[in-house]
């Protein structure tokens, strides 16, 4: 299972409300897109479906495979299931790739060690796939990673972690286009009914690789629109000026 | 006859008005019937000796083993005691390419003073690693290390502790580069109780160089006072001094780092960066200082104390990692440009 459902969400900043009563309901194996102009609201929805501590929830729930997530702490959230792949990934340089998805893996496992050799072996076969060249697991985690590298990696957690729902903020955002396909090529290996998917992005480039299931138009806080994906591919002529 | 003297009659350094309360602390007196070991590997020993050098013991000698840091009191009246301790002479143009590993277990009851002399010859290279146990029931250790570098020469020192008693130790590093020298004084010393430290390296001639890195942890009472100075006194030197520590509970550790540039010491590159995360209510400082009286030098400090960083404990909080994993990852990754050293 891998359903997702956001009901009524209000969301404040620094006591700015940014969120304004969200809707949203992602079925098992569904790939959503969200879009919209810049400081609609889109980073605040992925944040705080995650966790993270400086969004402050005002109203509404968050209901990840009927359990409600919405009081959990951000790592107990990322146990039962979510991923963000977040816009600027984090560098730490102290703690190298490997070991890193190493212990995130084990924290999934209660905290007991996942045996190594396995590991390691799957750690390959993913960088390969994702064509990540090998040293980069021994690399400090993010440390001195290009943006389109940080990506990559993002991606790489996202395979290695199997989460039941990942959202992805600005997956495409600074991705040549061999980088894009190679980051796309990541997430529709993920497709499946335990995997399901919230992709936030500006462009329809990205969804021509990652097909969309369901396409979402937020706006000042408030999904406003949803389609298919033609629905993008209309917002990439008309833009959103004609939504209002 | 042990020759002793008041340390409260002398001043110990300071810098532009940072105090540390030296008086608090009280430099040690070496007594022969100190109880302490230290282990070897013999094939180094070996080689040391077969250079024409050696590794010994000093046992109550006295007289003008070292050569102190002309402005400090403290080392200056310790080498007018008997001496304790182990002097290395590596002679000229001598390579020892594996790491010397001295391990010293001090099993002491009473207070001790320790002495660690280092003589390199010209164009000669030492990779000493020294570890010291701290298995007695002392309170006080007084550790002073002296080292004389000659021309073209290259020492890295490694200082590592460990206690699990309370001590208060001084800490005392003195060395001197001749022309095209290099020294880097690494210390780690993972002691609890107070520590007060002042390390120097001296640059005498041109081209010589000079690194301090010093790590701590601070433990719930610990308090550690630690000022690192490395003096250009000559042409084209280079130094650079690190120090880092996480202080705990109510920790307190203060670090002074000065990088002095004396009047004809142009071309000088004198860098630094000290740092200190604090967790809980601890409490550090950091004076980062540069005093110079030339003009065409590169000099240049970094300083902060802060918490561990909020977007780095989301970053790996968001992956899974219990709060406790991710903040000793954080304080590893914090730590970590003064454990490779260590290491």
């Amino acid at each position: 299972m891998a359903k997702l459902v956001i009901k009524n969400l209000r969301v404040a900043v620094a006591g700015d409300l940014i969120l304004n009563g969200v809707d949203l309901e992602i079925n098992d194996g569904e790939i959503h897109a969200l879009m919209g102009p810049n400081g609609t609201g889109k980073s605040t929805l992925s944040e705080t479906i995650m966790g993270n501590p400086r969004y402050q929830i005002c109203d509404g729930q968050i209901i990840l495979n009927d359990m409600d997530i919405t009081e959990l702490m951000v790592d107990e959230r990322a146990r039962a299931g979510i991923f963000l792949a977040m816009q600027y990934p984090t560098e730490v340089a102290g703690i190298s790739n490997a070991d890193f998805i190493h212990a995130a893996l084990n924290a999934q496992n209660d905290g007991k060690s996942v045996p190594v050799l396995p590991f390691l072996k799957e750690l390959e076969e993913k960088m390969s796939f994702l064509e990540i060249a090998e040293d980069y697991a021994d690399r400090g985690l993010n440390a001195d990673f290009s943006g389109g590298e940080k990506k990559r990696n993002e991606i790489l957690q996202m395979m290695m972690l199997k989460p039941k729902l990942a959202i992805l903020d600005e997956i495409d955002s600074g991705l040549d286009i061999d980088a894009l396909k190679i980051v796309a090529k990541g997430i529709n290996a993920m497709r499946g009914r335990n995997f399901s998917c919230l992709m936030v992005t500006h462009y329809q480039r990205l969804l021509n690789y990652v097909i969309p299931d369901v396409v979402h138009v937020m706006m000042d806080g408030k999904i406003i629109k949803t389609g298919g994906a033609e629905l993008a591919k209309q917002l990439e002529k008309t833009g959103y000026g004609n939504l209002n | 006859m042990v020759k002793k003297w008041n340390n409260s009659q002398v001043q110990f350094p300071s810098y532009l008005g940072f105090n540390y309360d030296s008086e608090k602390f009280v430099w040690q007196f070496s007594q022969s019937n100190q109880s302490w070991s230290w282990k070897i590997n013999e094939q180094m020993v070996d080689k040391i000796n077969a250079a024409g050098g050696y590794v010994r013991e000093l046992e109550g000698e006295m007289g003008d083993k070292g050569k102190p840091f002309k402005t400090n009191g403290w080392t200056q009246n310790h080498f007018r005691t008997e001496l304790m301790g182990l002097e290395i002479l590596i002679p000229d143009n001598t390579e020892i390419d594996e790491q010397l590993e001295i391990n010293i277990d001090l099993c002491a009851t009473k207070p001790i003073a320790l002495t660690i002399l280092i003589h390199l010859g010209e164009n000669s290279h030492l990779n000493f690693k020294n570890k010291i146990h701290f298995n007695g029931k002392f309170s006080n250790l007084s550790l002073c290390v002296n080292g004389a570098l000659a021309t073209g020469s290259g020492l890295d020192y490694t200082l590592v502790e460990d206690s699990p008693n309370l001590v208060k130790q001084t800490l005392i590093g003195d060395i001197q580069c001749q022309r095209d020298a290099h020294c880097n004084l690494n210390l780690f010393p993972e002691v609890h109780g107070d520590l007060l430290g002042d390390l120097r390296i001296y640059l005498a001639k041109t081209g010589s160089g000079g690194e301090i890195n010093f790590g701590c942890y601070g433990q719930p009472n610990d308090w550690v006072g630690v000022q690192g100075m490395i003096e250009h006194d000559a042409p084209d030197t280079f130094s650079r001094i690190n120090m880092r520590s996480v202080l705990y509970k109510n920790s307190k550790v203060n670090f002074t780092s000065i990088g002095k540039i004396n009047h004809g010491a142009h071309g000088a590159n004198a860098d630094q960066e000290s740092r200190i995360m604090t967790i809980e209510e601890a409490k550090g400082s950091v004076n980062p200082a540069l005093i110079i009286d030339e003009n065409d030098v590169k000099a240049g400090h970094a300083a902060s104390v802060s918490q561990y960083d909020e977007d780095e404990l989301y970053y790996l909080l968001s992956r899974g990692l219990s709060t406790v994993v991710a903040k000793q990852i954080l304080i590893d990754n914090f730590m970590n440009p003064i454990l490779k050293k260590m290491n």
